[in-house]
């Protein structure tokens, strides 16, 4: 993936002087919240759906912001790592919420599924509140990774070599 | 876990976005085109520190991120800021010069009115408008209207309107088709004057 969104850029790989690199030291209570953030929006909405009323179903929240349908420009890399370029623009779900307690969530998902962008806001909310869906979080991760890596298996199978015989005259 | 403090005391936006909004749009064009006619907004909104709850649902009608925003000192709180950079993402300035809405309240010091954006001869709508903040609007006859939009006339009565305030509505009618609007936002109602209402003190 060397795709990103704008919003999310990969830290670390900004290069450019327009866009000088991310200084903004990442501390570990936004590295985890990226992390279930991340898991959560890729997470598709009926399991989002079927955790929260087998466990969180007596919770009361609100909506702060309603499910919102949007745009996104997603930039690339030219390699990965060369110049940046608009790849094109997403369609983009957010939503935040609100918990009885004040706790906010929110949520960024791609596509145009509200219900997905709510659940991950909610699912947001719980964790920033007490961390209790983490093994539900890394269920999903680990789930998630081990798809990534079966795709990525299934497609190196068959990865073709070329070879060019070199004829001399360009050294 | 550490709760994210700054978000936890947001307030919610309109409960219908799109229909909310519309409906604010509606009235203000209305009031507008009207000037000095009273009008009660249709919707109820959660109101931050600092503002009003018609003002609160103008700003989130109107306000997104191409309008600057001027809070008179005594309007920029904290939780006003935040709730309209959080629902409508708009740039709050500190330059009243710069500022396509302005919000003040009537009793504040209200000097910075003659520093406000007319727009000019080639876009006079990128001119400010003015929202005042009020206690009360009453059709009692304090002020007498006349000008597009009114038939006649039409009375209306601010409470602590200061005398300032006449003197720079008669200099701004003068700028036509430049000037500024104004918006009344009393805690349920709203009206206001286009930069074509004469005013006259009775």
């Amino acid at each position: 993936m060397t795709a990103q969104t704008a919003q999310t850029a990969g830290p670390g790989q900004d290069h450019n002087p327009l866009n000088p690199p991310q200084t903004k030291a990442v501390d570990g209570v936004t590295a985890a919240r990226q992390r279930w953030m991340s898991v959560l929006a890729r997470t598709p909405r009926t399991v989002l759906e079927t955790k929260w009323a087998d466990t969180y179903s007596d919770v009361k929240w609100s909506h702060l912001r309603e499910p919102q349908i949007g745009m996104v420009m997603v930039r690339g890399r030219a390699g990965g790592a060369g110049q940046r370029f608009n790849l094109g623009e997403m369609t983009v779900t957010r939503c935040a919420v609100t918990l009885s307690d004040g706790t906010v969530g929110h949520s960024y998902v791609k596509g145009r599924d509200r219900l997905q962008a709510q659940y991950a806001a909610l699912f947001d909310a719980i964790m920033l509140r007490d961390g209790s869906a983490c093994d539900f979080i890394d269920d999903l991760a680990a789930a998630q990774a081990n798809a990534k890596h079966e795709h990525a298996r299934k497609v190196a199978a068959t990865k073709v070599d070329f070879f060019t015989l070199v004829r001399g005259e360009d050294e | 876990m550490t709760l994210q403090s700054q978000t936890s005391e947001l307030l919610p936006g309109f409960d219908h976005a799109a229909f909310d909004s519309n409906a604010v749009f509606r009235v203000l064009l209305d009031a507008l085109s009207r000037p000095g006619r009273i009008y009660d907004v249709p919707v109820s909104v959660a109101t931050p520190d600092g503002l009003n709850a018609t003002t609160t649902a103008t700003l989130l009608a109107m306000a997104d991120m191409d309008t600057t925003i001027w809070l008179s000192p005594t309007c920029v709180t904290k939780a006003a800021t935040d709730h309209l950079k959080f629902h409508c993402g708009c740039p709050i300035s500190d330059d009243v010069a710069k500022a396509d809405f302005a919000v003040a309240r009537i009793d504040d010091d209200l000097s910075f009115i003659t520093r406000l954006s007319v727009g000019n001869a080639e876009y006079p709508d990128q001119s400010a408008t003015l929202i005042l903040m009020v206690d009360e609007i009453s059709n009692a006859p304090a002020m007498k209207l006349t000008g597009p939009g009114i038939k006649d006339s039409h009375d209306l009565d601010i409470k602590k309107l200061p005398a300032s305030f006449h003197a720079w509505r008669a200099e701004n009618h003068h700028m036509f088709p430049c000037g500024v609007d104004v918006i009344f936002a009393s805690p349920t109602k709203i009206a206001a004057l286009s930069r074509t209402t004469r005013i006259e003190v009775i």
